[in-house]
């Protein structure tokens, strides 16, 4: 049976791969452990960071949630990013539905502008928005912060919508358009459908980009707006303190948690996909 | 008008405003750059015919299709159906149906929301969408699929959806982009027939497209050869293949005998050639754009089952002495090959005619008829 050969070599595939991933396990432990680290860390009683703490308690996490400004770093850093994934995937998205289906001499010209954020070192992007900005009176604005992450996480939702869309039939969009649909309607029924899986991935790598960008937020920040890692960064620097490694260690878990979630999610990837587009 | 009881009536009326739905092809021209891929062509679909445009890759017949849906920009050269011209509209506004040889249906909508597709983008409320889609799907005998998803159907079931989808929109005339191409052979067969049928009761036009010549010789009302982005010749199936007018005609439907020829008289019906052994004839002038006068050399068709062996008599018009080279047995029918007049000819019996092929070898007799050879046109490019 040519099912049975082929799921047999599809496990013979998966053993060779767990395999490599055996093998990769050192590696990976080595570069895990001091992130782990951390989480011992968070646990002491005392007022010094040190590993392993002398005593064991909880007072870095009563000092974290008494004191507002993590909080508050945290819900602007979810603004911006949210701000910036919203640009970003409209900007880019449109961008590469564009130049999919027009013929233009610069096309590749204005490809590579749109991914030149990517090769571009983040200290002069930083430098030479903070000098723009400075003029527009955007710095140490959520605007003019999610507006520079928009421009760095672009190229990410633009490569991604651009891969689905290379495997889009054309013949797809004729059928709609002889049926009657305009522009719009072609862009609701056959462009967004065909590149929501990439849409969302896009979406989800601009917004860790821009939680986790440091060298341009700091360069745009200003009284009430510091984001999370620009702030975790100056207390690092001037006031390291359990208290840092009780919200990096929160900050961890979130992040380990939603990316287990999301895997879990992927794996029930086109029921979401239906809910999402049906009607 | 989807309702098969109406239908009488629907063809009455359809024959009333015939004109009205007739679409018009003229003087289409179209290059890509330097390359002509289109060159003057014209033709005239008529309501409810089924007209098949045949030919070989790069020889224009899509690019037409693509001009008449609004896909491809023509160069020069008009479409119009009832005096207007289509040119200026955009896809959407000329309400013609396509079907695709990939199917294209939407792969995230239902079977029926992709057949309700053109409706609900005419604004059709959902009660009467859903009422007429159900009733497309019974026609084309999808009925218990509605609910199903695309990827969930086999290639002719798609293909019927397609097809569905785009009869809802009651087009002015179904376009389809070598619809049986996909299916495998047997499949094709029996969904080209599926299409004609549905195609007879909607009374819908439809333009073909295709390279298929079995396809194109089954389905068709009429048939136009095309090559290097010219119409060849534009007739009844059944003309096409008995007077083809051009030597790429003749070959590219069906199997032809071509036969080098002096002209001797030419009088535009009949003629009176010299064959290659020097022996002299008479034949039909199939083309009606001027084959050869007297003097020229041209080319005579005879098609393989019009040749017949005859019994060593001598000096018939149109006959010739030849070698007995295989005979295959192919069930219904024996394919012999002859050399004669220079060339290998094929020669088809019926398997009943009681031939027992002779040795290889043998010297025999063929012979054929006034009507059954052809005096071709010249190829002029």
């Amino acid at each position: 049976m040519v099912t049975a050969s082929a799921s047999r070599n599809a496990a013979r595939r998966h053993y060779r791969w767990s395999a490599a991933l055996l093998l990769a396990m050192p590696g990976l432990l080595l570069l895990m452990l001091p992130i782990l680290a951390v989480i011992p860390m968070s646990f002491t009683a005392g007022q010094v960071v040190e590993f392993p703490p002398a005593q064991w308690g909880l007072a870095a996490y009563r000092d974290l949630f008494t004191d507002v400004r993590w909080g508050q770093t945290i819900v602007f850093s979810l603004k911006v990013a949210a701000l910036a994934v919203v640009m970003s995937v409209v900007c880019a998205a449109l961008a590469a539905i564009g130049l999919s289906r027009a013929r233009l001499r610069g096309e590749g010209f204005i490809t590579a502008l749109i991914l030149a954020p990517l090769a571009m070192p983040v200290v002069v992007l930083g430098l030479g928005t903070f000098q723009l900005f400075l003029q527009l009176h955007l710095t140490g604005t959520l605007l003019g912060i999610a507006l520079a992450h928009a421009v760095i996480g672009v190229p990410y939702v633009f490569l991604t919508v651009r891969a689905a869309l290379s495997k889009l039939d054309l013949a797809l969009v004729r059928s709609a358009m002889s049926l009657g649909a305009g522009p719009w309607s072609v862009l609701r029924w056959v462009y967004l459908p065909a590149i929501l899986p990439a849409l969302l991935s896009g979406a989800l790598l601009a917004f860790v980009v821009s939680f986790d960008e440091v060298v341009i937020a700091l360069f745009l920040s200003g009284p009430g707006a510091i984001t999370f890692p620009v702030k975790l960064l100056t207390e690092v620097q001037f006031n390291l303190s359990p208290a840092i490694m009780a919200i990096s260690t929160i900050v961890f878990a979130v992040v380990a948690l939603s990316l287990l979630v999301g895997v879990m999610l992927f794996g029930f990837r086109r029921t979401v996909f239906r809910i999402a587009v049906k009607q | 008008m989807q309702d098969i009881t109406s239908t009488n009536n629907t063809a009455d009326a359809r024959r009333d405003g015939r004109a009205a739905r007739d679409i018009e092809v003229t003087g289409l021209g179209k290059r890509y750059g330097a390359v002509p891929v289109l060159n003057a062509v014209s033709f005239t679909l008529r309501d409810g015919e089924f007209l098949t445009l045949l030919g070989p890759s790069g020889s224009g017949k899509t690019t037409t299709l693509g001009i008449i849906a609004g896909f491809v920009d023509a160069d020069t050269g008009d479409v119009r159906v009832a005096g207007n011209s289509l040119l200026p509209l955009a896809p959407r506004y000329r309400n013609l149906g396509i079907v695709f040889q990939n199917y294209a249906l939407f792969p995230h909508l239902t079977v029926v929301a992709n057949v309700e597709f053109g409706l609900r983008m005419r604004k059709v409320a959902a009660a009467e969408r859903a009422r007429r889609a159900q009733r497309m799907l019974e026609r084309v005998g999808l009925a218990e699929f509605a609910q199903r998803m695309p990827a969930q159907l086999s290639g002719g079931q798609q293909q019927r959806v397609a097809l569905a989808r785009a009869l809802i929109i009651d087009p002015t005339a179904l376009l389809l982009d070598e619809p049986l191409g996909a299916l495998d052979r047997r499949l094709r067969q029996q969904v080209g027939i599926e299409l004609k049928k549905i195609q007879r009761e909607t009374g819908v036009s439809v333009l073909h497209v295709t390279h298929d010549q079995e396809e194109a010789m089954v389905m068709s009302d009429r048939l136009a050869v095309m090559r290097n982005g010219r119409i060849e010749q534009i007739d009844l199936p059944t003309n096409v293949y008995k007077y083809p007018s051009t030597r790429f005609v003749a070959d590219f439907l069906g199997e032809a005998n071509l036969l080098d020829v002096t002209v001797n008289e030419n009088d535009g019906t009949q003629a009176v050639v010299t064959y290659a052994d020097g022996a002299r004839g008479r034949v039909h002038v199939s083309a009606a754009r001027g084959a050869g006068g007297a003097g020229s050399t041209g080319t005579v068709c005879v098609r393989p089952e019009r040749l017949r062996l005859a019994a060593g008599r001598a000096e018939e018009p149109n006959s010739a002495t030849g070698t007995f080279i295989s005979c295959l047995h192919l069930g219904a029918s024996l394919r012999c090959v002859i050399e004669a007049l220079d060339r290998e000819l094929i020669l088809t019996l019926p398997d009943h005619s009681g031939f027992s092929a002779p040795e290889p070898g043998t010297p025999v007799r063929l012979a054929w008829g006034m009507a059954d050879g052809q005096l071709l046109a010249e190829d002029t490019y």
